[in-house]
């Protein structure tokens, strides 16, 4: 039977279909329309996010590539920005299949990759630009990288384009700490001024400066202030610049600023009732709450030279690359010594109670003396030098190194005596040039090194130099580097030489005659002995009554003992007279004398030399005596601000000279009270009492004067030091202004921190990926 | 037989279609309402996504955030703020001329330029407390003196029927720049069909400061 049912009548199936299918049409095809736009919009704000972030990680690659290798470029650039020829390049960082992260590997050109589903393309270059004369700290010619990096997925691709601001802190700040800057050093009761002089000064988590007020944060005399001299700026790359009392500044002239001179004034007040989080989190350097992470308020008109957090100068940076600096000492370039190392430079270095990590009297040590114009060069270099000394052990360095060098130690660097500051035999810089400061001024009034002075340095970084004063040094210590006072012989060498020299001319002859001819040796002089043999050898007798030697028990065996000196100088009356040369060659056997019976080992005074009567003390104080100091040169209350040197009479204030760029890793880890508080130990060993030597100087008796740059990076924990053992001399921190330009050519071992100065992303399309 | 239907028949037939009417027809402007709503929703988001995308590239390609602009505050003083002239948020983008050698700068030179750039919103009716907000961007560039070049300044509306929308940085120690740029931003718009019907969206975004200032 013929249904009349739709579902059952012939040709009606099409027409249904049709119908429905038309009906279905219409609404796929509305939401379609509804849904397209959003989910287009959406898979393509998707695919640029992710070829943004692809962009920027090959951007942080390369970053990562330069902060490991700063000489890192894959092409040549010119002014305009234009890709020139391919660099030659060695990419360090490694891909993680795990991760699905791969890198192409190359030996030139374009750096590339893979992140995910998405690739990479990286090119980065030096932008040529001059170097600005107006800046000291600072080569510009190395300063700026352009960086340009492509990120694909699927078919978007992003272009990110950036300028990055290269720093090398290590040769550009006088002084950078990765924590908390700290320059409140000093003794209460003191007028006297450490001075801070040009570079940069950085402490990532803030900057604190100002006079020593307090003791244990109970009220005490003001002490030692702090003075800025020809600066550049303070910058702080996260935190906060504590003023805590008024503080003078100078600002040297740069590129769209004018010179600054000024008073810092006060903006803390640190608070004597602090919170912390604990006794020993204040003991070691902990800003009470009520100041950590505050950016206190700054003079706008001092902004330019004084930057805190907001400022974004953030410079935070990596150690330096200890497994290459190992890696480049154990070739046969190098020179390595390794922990279990037996040989003649091993030594046991006496360190005072309560300095080891296991209470050890002494710490495993390489001793490493560069010799100086009075001692002899105690360290071979092989052939070809590569300019790397590691050591898994302590190193106790002295000395003027002749080649450009980097000295590493996994452990602490101990700075026993002046280092890298060699003289010539010019007579400005015969005895390695101690300070001979202008005419009106002293150790204490006198800031930077004399102008001459100052001239030769900057000669040593020209290619026509012919005798380099000083070298291109970094001296770095996976803990601490320590400046070690204790020995007087090689921390003072340079003063107290010229000065026995002078009282044993005058005693051998007469003072007028030994003040006229045996200290300047291009006078020429003769030194006249005493014409009566009696006389002489009376004298010579009584020289060693005034400075005696006595000779020490445990000192080497070709240690000159005092009868043996005797002898040599009584049998010279024959001579009648001496010329400069010969009567110096005597000195230094002299000489030779009091330094090798000082130590009985290392670092530990002699039996003799414990005493006050030992003849280098007596030097050290008799020095003082001929250049102002009351009280046989011993007194604590010496203002030597009413005196004045007199240039170029060859008798020298005591200052420990250290020139290089020091770079420790060692966390803050000593009594270390924050704010203008006298607790605070630095990483300094000196005379404190007779458990590491005989106290020798009040810290306005001496200065330690540091040429180069300090960079504490506190990267590394190391075990905590619970004492104090040292009188704090007057400082002077001195950027050494040939740093950006010796030493630096070539050198794979820089410290460095990039900035991003200019940042742009835009779309690119394919044939910019595939061209580029 | 009989044809045809009865009066109940008939009746019956009308309650059904009318109520099967009702619910198709109030399933039809229930659908459309919320069509209406989520496009209403969609153009919100729309507006906000490009206006907080601008505001952030805009920030990525900044050198400094000034400080003060935004104000720095602590986590839990978010809730007290609240959108008004003051709060603004101020940057310099620097345009630098690696082309000139220093040494050829005249005295007071230097080797770049830069644009100072601020976001900061007017009410719409100063005497209304309810008023709505425009997001307004200036841009004042300065030469290669470091000098303002005012006569050049540039203004121009952002956004218009602003809600809320609030500036500020988060005080997290120890961050260099200050932290990240935290920006709330509320839009509301009204139904087209009814005045009473409001739709309304919020999004807060940080942005990552990049870039630093010469020095």
């Amino acid at each position: 039977m013929k249904s009349n049912n739709i579902w059952f009548r012939q040709g009606s199936a099409i027409i249904t279909a049709i119908g429905m299918g038309t009906v279905l049409l219409f609404v796929i095809a509305a939401v379609h329309t509804f849904t397209s736009y959003r989910t287009q919009t959406t898979i393509q704000e998707s695919r640029r996010v992710k070829a943004l972030a692809i962009a920027e990680a090959g951007m942080e690659l390369v970053l990562a590539e330069l902060t490991k290798n700063s000489a890192f470029a894959t092409h040549k650039l010119d002014k305009n920005f234009t890709w020139l020829g391919t660099e030659n390049r060695e990419q360090q960082m490694v891909a993680l299949s795990s991760h699905n992260f791969g890198l192409n590997s190359a030996t030139s050109g374009t750096y590339s990759g893979r992140i995910g589903d998405g690739t990479f393309k990286v090119r980065v270059g030096l932008i040529p630009y001059a170097d600005d004369p107006k800046t000291t700290n600072i080569d510009e010619s190395l300063s700026y990288v352009r960086v340009e990096a492509l990120g694909k997925f699927d078919d978007t691709i992003r272009r990110v384009e950036a300028v990055i601001n290269r720093r090398f802190p290590a040769r550009e700040f006088l002084m950078y700490d990765g924590g908390v800057l700290s320059m409140v050093y000093g003794m209460t009761g003191l007028n006297n001024k450490n001075v801070f002089s040009t570079g940069h000064l950085y402490g990532h988590k803030g900057i604190e400066i100002g006079r020593i007020l307090l003791a244990a944060h109970s009220p005490a005399a003001p002490g030692t202030t702090q003075e800025l001299s020809d600066m550049n700026a303070m910058i702080s790359g996260a935190g906060g610049i504590f003023i805590y009392s008024p503080i003078q500044a100078q600002f040297r002239e740069r590129r769209g600023l004018p010179a600054k001179t000024t008073i810092i004034p006060t903006n803390t007040t640190f608070p004597t009732s602090g919170t912390f989080t604990s006794p020993e989190a204040r003991k070691k350097g902990e800003m009470p709450r009520e100041l950590d992470g505050k950016t206190p308020a700054l003079p706008d008109e001092l902004r330019p030279w004084i930057k805190d957090s907001t400022d974004k100068m953030s410079m935070p940076l990596t150690e330096p690359p200890f497994g290459k600096y190992k890696s480049d000492a154990k070739t046969s370039k190098g020179l390595f010594f390794s922990s279990t190392d037996n040989s003649v430079k091993s030594i046991k270095y006496r360190m005072p109670a309560g300095w080891t990590k296991d209470g050890s009297p002494t710490l495993d040590a390489i001793y490493l003396d560069f010799g100086s114009n009075l001692r002899a060069n105690k360290v071979a270099l092989p052939a070809n030098f590569n300019g790397v000394i590691y050591s898994e052990k302590n190193i106790v360095v002295k000395g003027n190194p002749t080649q450009d060098i980097h000295i590493v130690s996994e452990g602490n660097v101990f700075m026993a005596g002046d280092f890298n500051q060699a003289g010539d035999a010019s007579f400005d810089d015969f005895y390695g040039m101690p300070q001979d400061y202008e005419a009106s001024k002293n150790a204490m009034t006198a800031i930077d090194y004399a102008p001459a002075i100052k001239d030769l340095f900057v000669n040593d970084a020209k290619p026509t130099a012919t005798f380099r004063h000083h070298v291109a040094a970094t001296v770095v210590a996976k803990e601490r580097v320590v400046y070690d006072y204790r020995s007087p012989v090689d921390c003072f060498e340079n003063e107290i030489y010229p000065f026995m020299k002078y009282k044993l001319a005058s005693a051998m002859g007469s003072e007028s005659n030994a003040n006229a001819n045996c200290l300047e040796k291009n006078r020429n002089g003769m030194i006249t002995l005493k014409a009566d043999n009696a006389a002489f050898e009376s004298a010579v007798d009584q020289f060693f009554t005034d400075y005696p030697i006595e000779s020490a028990a445990g000192a080497g065996t070709n240690a000159p003992t005092e009868n043996a000196l005797k002898i040599k100088l009584k049998a010279l009356h024959t001579n009648g007279s001496m010329n400069f040369d010969d009567f110096n060659a005597v000195c230094k056997d002299v000489w030779d004398g009091y330094t090798s019976n000082y130590e009985s080992s290392a670092g530990e005074p002699s039996a003799a030399a414990k005493k006050k009567e030992y003849g280098v003390y007596k030097f050290l104080s008799g020095l003082r005596e001929k250049l102002g100091v009351p009280g046989n040169g011993d007194s604590p209350n010496f203002n030597p601000n009413l005196i004045s040197d007199k240039p170029g009479d060859f008798l020298f204030y005591p200052e420990l000279t250290t020139n290089a760029m020091f770079i420790s890793c060692g966390e803050l880890n000593t009594v270390f009270y924050a704010g203008p508080d006298v607790q605070k130990w630095y990483n300094e060993i000196g005379s404190r009492d007779t458990s590491v030597g005989i106290k020798h100087s009040e810290t306005i008796h001496f200065v330690h004067r540091l040429f180069g740059s300090e960079i504490n990076l506190r990267t590394n924990p190391v075990h905590p030091i619970n004492t104090c053992y040292y009188n704090p001399p007057t400082r002077r921190k001195i950027y050494d202004s040939t740093l950006p330009h010796m030493g630096l050519a070539g050198n794979e071992y820089e410290l460095a921190s990039h900035i991003v100065i200019s940042w742009k992303d835009t779309v690119a399309s394919d044939g910019d990926y595939n061209n580029f | 037989m009989r044809k045809g239907f009865t009066v109940v028949e008939l009746m019956i037939g009308m309650i059904i279609m009318a109520i099967l009417m009702t619910v198709l027809y109030r399933t039809f402007t229930t659908s459309r309402q919320t069509a209406a709503e989520i496009i209403a929703n969609h153009s919100i988001n729309d507006e906000l996504d490009r206006t907080l995308l601008r505001i952030t590239d805009d920030i990525r390609e900044s050198n400094v955030i000034l400080p003060g602009s935004p104000v720095t505050i602590e986590p839990m003083e978010v809730d007290t703020l609240s959108t008004n002239k003051d709060n603004k948020l101020k940057f310099e983008k620097y345009l630098y001329d690696y082309t000139k050698d220093p040494i050829s700068l005249a005295a007071g030179e230097v080797n770049y330029t830069k644009n100072v750039v601020t976001y900061y919103l007017e009410p719409d009716d100063d005497q209304n407390p309810k008023s709505l907000w425009t997001l307004q961007r200036s841009m004042l560039p300065y030469n290669n003196r470091k000098q303002p070049e005012n006569s050049q300044e540039t203004v121009f509306t952002i956004l218009k029927g602003i809600r809320e929308c609030i500036f500020y940085r988060i005080n997290e120690p120890h961050t260099s720049g200050g932290g990240n740029v935290y920006i709330k931003l509320k839009l509301t718009r009204t139904d087209s069909d009814n005045e009473d019907k409001k739709y309304s969206n919020e999004i807060t975004i940080s942005v990552k400061e990049r870039g630093a200032n010469p020095e």
